[in-house]
């Protein structure tokens, strides 16, 4: 067909632009249906990947709160058991005042015993028995005081021991009401 | 010739209506996996503030339970504590007391004796009994010191350790 006759049936032939435009959209119909299979298969993909990062998200929420319920029954048995010292340490902190004043005792009867000695050994050395005997006698009186602050110390080491066992130790106690003989 | 183009156009219009639904049902698929995808972000956000919250929590419930734990500890240690720190007492105590005793009965063994020793020979006996008591007498203060100490301590810690 030389182009005058091509010419000739475009313009004879009403059928060829109609054609012409139906395979233009054709091919737009189809670029088209590519477009949005395209948009199609990227929007499952990013709905896929958010449902998995859901998931991951879920378990996460779920061990976080199974953590947070682990954590917070600790933190009440913690709590409890400081609650069921609180008597214990308060009997500890009376026991603590007895014994520092008991040992303020026991400092001044060290310092007197120990000026006492050193008279007694004086009056010995002098020869001044009379004098030695007072002193001695005086250094018996206070022996008897000395006994006493350990007897004393003693009791408050048992209570000490009693405050720190609690309810949990009946047997402690009761070798503490019933002193060893 | 007539009939050609009109099955061609049949043909290609029924290709592009083909194409054209084909499009409108991609493109109304992709759409509603666009808004599930929309909704699964905006409720992943959401899972994650969360999480964050929760993990605080976590984090704070954990430190709040290390802080109980750590005062009953310093309370048994305080207790344990004060009490070597009385058998420290006790035991200065005791040492100190026979050290007294000892420099006693070797005085009354002086009286008693029947020749009279002299002052130099008491000295040189009792002195060293007399520096003994003095050295149990230190070791006694530094213990009654160092039960102080520990006695403040668990006194400070106690007062400390409300629940």
């Amino acid at each position: 067909m030389t182009a005058e006759m091509a010419h000739e049936y475009s313009v004879e032939s009403p059928a060829g632009p109609r054609v012409k435009w139906l395979g233009v959209a054709v091919v737009g119909a189809l670029v088209l249906a590519i477009a949005a299979g395209i948009y199609r298969h990227q929007e499952t993909d990013h709905a896929r990947r958010a449902a998995a990062r859901a998931a991951v998200l879920d378990r996460e929420t779920r061990d976080l709160e199974m953590k947070v319920a682990a954590a917070r029954t600790k933190l009440e048995a913690s709590r409890a058991e400081l609650r069921a010292k609180a008597p214990g340490t308060a009997a500890l902190l009376k026991v603590l005042d007895q014994l520092n004043a008991n040992h303020a005792s026991m400092s001044s009867i060290v310092r007197d015993q120990d000026t006492s000695t050193a008279q007694i050994i004086d009056a010995l050395s002098r020869k001044q028995y009379d004098t030695y005997n007072a002193l001695v006698d005086r250094f018996t009186n206070s022996t008897r005081t000395v006994d006493a602050l350990a007897t004393t110390e003693t009791k408050l080491r048992d209570e000490l021991t009693r405050s720190g066992c609690g309810d949990t130790c009946s047997a402690t106690e009761a070798a503490a009401v019933n002193p060893r003989r | 010739m007539g009939g050609r183009p009109s099955v061609l156009r049949v043909v290609l219009a029924i290709i592009t209506i083909a194409a054209l639904a084909t499009a409108t049902w991609l493109g109304v698929v992709g759409r509603r996996q666009s808004n599930r995808a929309s909704s699964l972000r905006q409720a992943n956000a959401a899972a994650v503030a969360r999480n964050r919250a929760l993990s605080a929590k976590l984090s704070g419930l954990t430190v709040a339970n290390s802080r109980a734990q750590g005062r009953i500890a310093r309370i048994e240690d305080d207790r344990g504590a004060t009490a070597g720190g009385m058998d420290s007492v006790v035991g200065a105590w005791n040492d100190w007391l026979t050290a007294n005793n000892a420099l006693i009965e070797t005085a009354n063994g002086f009286v008693d004796h029947a020749a009279e020793p002299s002052g130099a020979e008491m000295h040189a006996a009792l002195d060293p009994r007399l520096r003994t008591i003095t050295a149990k007498e230190a070791a006694f203060r530094a213990a009654i010191v160092k039960f102080a100490a520990a006695a403040a301590k668990a006194r400070h810690d106690a007062s400390s350790a409300k629940p």
